[in-house]
C-alpha cells in the first residue's frame, strides 16, 4: 500500500484484466453460433454489458471486501474467498441482466432485449472515467478498514 | 522535511500515540527508540498512511500524507514482511518494485550489485520464493527494495532485528553511506541502542506514545539512553 502505486492505477489494472477475460470468454463462446446466430448476438450484447456495467459493479462490491486471501497457498481446492458475500455480489451480476433480458424478450421482443443490454453496456463504457472516480473514492474511504482487515489471519 | 502536528492515535480509550510537534529536517538520520508498545510502529504506519490518526496530520515534503498519494514517489519503506510479495522470487520482486519506481532491468541489476555484500549470496540466484526465505533474509530483501529508485525519504522499522551481526554491521555502513550527502532523510526505529546511536544523528525516545527525550547524538548519548532504559 505504501509502494509507488496509485490506487487509481491499481483499479484500472483490475478493470483491464476483467475486460480481457470477458473478451477471451466471448471468443471461446463463438462456436455456439452452430446453434443459431441469435445466441452469438446475445453473447455479444452480454459481453458489452459485462465490460460496461458488471466490471464496475464488481469493483464497487470489492470495496466491501474485508477478507484476506492467502496467495501463498496452493491453487487446487482452494476455497478461500468463496463466502456468502461473494455470492451476494453474484446476484446483481447475473440475475439483473438475465432477468432484464427475459422480461424484455417476453414482453417486447428479442431485438429490443438484446439492444437494451448492449446499450446499457455502452452507457457504462461511456461513463467509465466517472464511474472509476466514484469507485476510487469509495476505496479511499474504506482503505484503512481494508488494510486492518487484511492484516488479520482469517 | 517531515512535519508532525498534534498527532494522536487512540484505540478505544487507550491512547497509543500523542505527539504535539515533531519536525525532521531533510537529510537527517533520525532514530526512534522505545520499549514495546511505545508507538514507534504506529508512528511509521501513520506516516505511511496505513493507519488513520485520531487527530492531527503528518506532512511529508509539503504533502499531507492522508490527503494525497504524491509522497509515494519519493518515499521508500519497509515495516514488515507484508510489504513483500511472497509468491515472487527476490529477483522478480526487485524487478517489479524497480518498475514501479521507474527503473529498467539494467538499473535494477546495477542497483543490486552494491548490495552483494549485504545479501551475502543468500538472496539473488537462489530460485527460492520470498515466502520460503528466513526472516532475516526476507528483511534484507525488504530493506534493499526500500532503497530503490532514489527515494528522498527511507523508513525502516526495526531494520536490525533478525539480522546476524555481520549483516548488522554491513547495514550500518549502507545507512551511513545513504545519509552521507545529507539529501536523504532516513527514519529508523530500533530496540538496539548501540546501533541507533551509531547510525543516527538525532534520537527521539518514545514512551507510551509520548516523546520523552529528543537528543542530538553525541558520545554521551548511549550512556544517557542506557541509564534511561535501565530503570
Amino acid at each position: 500500500m505504501s509502494q509507488n502505486f496509485k490506487y487509481e492505477r491499481y483499479l484500472t489494472s483490475k478493470f483491464t484484466l476483467m475486460c480481457v477475460s470477458v473478451i477471451i470468454l466471448f471468443v471461446l463462446g463463438i462456436p455456439y453460433v452452430y446453434f443459431g446466430w441469435k445466441i452469438l448476438l446475445v453473447h455479444f450484447a452480454a459481453a458489452i454489458y459485462n465490460v460496461g456495467v458488471n466490471t464496475h459493479v464488481i469493483m464497487y462490491g470489492g470495496s466491501f471486501n474485508r477478507k484476506r486471501i492467502n496467495l501463498d497457498e496452493k491453487a487446487a481446492f482452494n476455497y478461500q474467498g468463496t463466502g456468502a458475500v461473494q455470492w451476494l455480489i453474484g446476484i446483481p451480476l447475473m440475475v439483473i441482466p438475465m432477468g432484464l433480458f427475459a422480461l424484455l424478450n417476453w414482453q417486447i421482443g428479442f431485438e429490443i432485449a438484446t439492444i437494451t443490454l448492449a446499450v446499457l453496456g455502452f452507457i457504462g463504457i461511456a461513463l467509465h472515467k466517472k464511474l472509476m472516480l466514484v469507485i476510487t473514492k469509495k476505496y479511499h474511504a474504506s482503505k484503512y478498514i481494508m488494510i486492518h482487515a487484511f492484516k488479520q489471519e482469517n | 522535511m517531515i512535519q508532525t502536528t498534534e498527532i494522536s492515535k487512540k484505540y478505544g480509550k487507550a491512547e497509543v500515540l500523542n505527539i504535539a510537534a515533531l519536525e525532521i529536517p531533510t537529510g537527517q538520520s533520525f532514530g526512534l527508540v522505545g520499549n514495546n508498545g511505545a508507538g514507534k510502529t504506529t508512528y511509521f504506519n501513520i506516516l505511511l498512511d496505513l493507519i488513520r490518526p485520531t487527530s492531527g496530520a503528518i506532512t511529508n515534503h509539503d504533502i499531507v500524507v492522508s490527503k494525497s498519494e504524491e509522497w509515494k514517489n519519493f518515499t521508500g519503506s519497509f515495516i514488515d514482511e507484508s510489504f513483500l510479495i511472497g509468491y515472487l522470487t527476490p529477483e522478480e520482486y526487485f524487478d517489479f518494485i524497480g518498475d514501479l519506481r521507474g527503473m529498467n532491468k539494467a538499473d535494477v541489476t546495477s542497483f543490486l550489485a552494491q548490495f552483494d555484500e549485504f545479501f551475502n549470496g543468500e538472496i539473488i540466484g537462489k530460485k527460492k520464493y520470498l515466502r520460503d526465505l528466513s526472516k532475516g533474509n526476507q528483511k534484507k530483501a525488504g530493506i534493499a527494495a526500500a532503497m530503490m529508485g532514489n527515494p528522498q525519504v527511507v523508513i525502516l522499522d526495526e531494520p536490525f532485528a533478525n539480522l546476524d551481526p555481520t549483516t548488522q554491521i554491513r547495514l550500518k555502513q549502507i545507512i551511513k553511506k545513504l545519509t552521507e550527502n545529507r539529501e536523504i532523510t532516513v527514519l529508523i526505529s530500533s530496540h538496539d541502542l548501540t546501533h541507533v546511536t551509531e547510525v543516527c544523528e538525532r534520537i527521539v525516545v518514545l514512551d507510551k506514545g509520548q516523546v520523552v527525550k529528543d537528543i542530538q547524538t553525541s558520545t554521551e548519548t548511549l550512556k544517557e539512553l542506557e541509564s534511561y532504559f535501565a530503570l
